[in-house]
C-alpha cells in the first residue's frame, strides 16, 4: 500500500456528513482525572446534556447535570478506596436519568493506574435511551468485554 | 448496541514513550475528535480523519493532519471489519512527531496509548 497515497486520500476524503452521522450514533463521553480535572468531553456529551435542561454558559463554561457529578463523585470515592486497598480492577457503576420525557443512561468507569495512581481516571459514557423496549435490549448487551471489570453499581431512575 | 471495554493493562516502563508491545502493520483510515478544555471551559472542538499505521495490545500509531498535545485525551473512531461496527476508543497522546509532507504540509506521527474503547453498530 502507497502510504503517500493513503494519508492523501484520507486527510481530504474527510466528509462533513460522515463526520456528522458518526457523531449522530456515537456515545458522549467524558473523561476525568482522579482529582476530578476535564480531561476530555466530547460535543454529543453537550448534545445529550442540553436534551435534558444543562448545557454550555455563554461563557463556555459546561454545567454538569447533578446526577452526572454525584455519580462521578461515587466512581471517585470508590476508585480511592481501591486504590487504597491496592485494588486494580476497572469497575463499573450507571445510572438512569429521565428528565423532559427524555432518558440517558450514564455509565461511569473507573479506571485505576496501577502505576501511578494519581493517572486514574474516570470515564462516563452518556447514552440516549428511547423506549423502555428498547432500553430493555440496550440494558442486555451494555456489558464490559473484560472479564475483570467488576459493576459495582446498579442502574436505578432518577425523576427529577 | 454497545459494549466497552478496558484495553489489557501494559506494563509502564520508566521511559513513558517506549514501546508497549510488538507491533502490528494495519493502516486503516479512523476519523479523530479532539477537545481543548481548560478547567470546565470549552476552548475549542476539532475533528478531522487521520490514519492509523500500527497496533499494539497498550496502543497504536497515528498519521494526523494536527498534532494533540503529550498527554492529551482524545477519541478515534475505528471501523471493525464487518464495516457495520466501529470502536470508539479513548486514547491518550505518549508522543508526536512532525513530518514534512508534500510540497508544503506537515503531518504529524502521533503514539497513543489505548484507555478505554466502546464498540457500537452503525
Amino acid at each position: 500500500m502507497n502510504i503517500m497515497t493513503e494519508v492523501g486520500t484520507a486527510f481530504v476524503c474527510s466528509g462533513h456528513s460522515e463526520n456528522m452521522a458518526s457523531r449522530q450514533s456515537s456515545p458522549g463521553i467524558l473523561v476525568f482525572s482522579r482529582s476530578l480535572q476535564l480531561q476530555y468531553v466530547n460535543r454529543r456529551v453537550l448534545e445529550l446534556i442540553r436534551n435534558i435542561g444543562q448545557a454550555v454558559t455563554e461563557s463556555g463554561l459546561i454545567v454538569l447535570p447533578t446526577p452526572l457529578l454525584e455519580l462521578r463523585e461515587q466512581i471517585q470515592e470508590c476508585l480511592d478506596e481501591r486504590l487504597e486497598a491496592n485494588i486494580w480492577e476497572p469497575f463499573e457503576m450507571s445510572r438512569v436519568v429521565s428528565k423532559f420525557g427524555r432518558r440517558l443512561l450514564f455509565r461511569g468507569f473507573g479506571h485505576p493506574n496501577r502505576a501511578v495512581s494519581c493517572d486514574s481516571r474516570i470515564v462516563i459514557v452518556l447514552e440516549e435511551i428511547g423506549s423502555a423496549e428498547k432500553d430493555r435490549h440496550q440494558q442486555a448487551h451494555v456489558r464490559m468485554t473484560v472479564p475483570k471489570m467488576q459493576t459495582t453499581g446498579t442502574l436505578f431512575p432518577t425523576n427529577s | 448496541m454497545t459494549h466497552s471495554k478496558i484495553p489489557p493493562e501494559v506494563k509502564e516502563s520508566a521511559n513513558p514513550d517506549r514501546r508497549g508491545g510488538t507491533r502490528v502493520l494495519k493502516i486503516q483510515s479512523c476519523f479523530y475528535q479532539l477537545a481543548q478544555v481548560a478547567g470546565y471551559e470549552i476552548i475549542e472542538f476539532s475533528d478531522g480523519h487521520a490514519l492509523s499505521l500500527n497496533t499494539s495490545p497498550g496502543g497504536f500509531l497515528l498519521l494526523m493532519p494536527k498534532p494533540p498535545e503529550r498527554r492529551q485525551v482524545f477519541e478515534v473512531h475505528t471501523p471493525l471489519s464487518t464495516e457495520e461496527e466501529r470502536t470508539v476508543k479513548l486514547v491518550e497522546a505518549c508522543w508526536t512527531r512532525e513530518l514534512a509532507f508534500g510540497d508544503a504540509g506537515k503531518v504529524y506521527l502521533v503514539g497513543v496509548r489505548s484507555l478505554f474503547e466502546t464498540a457500537r453498530s452503525n
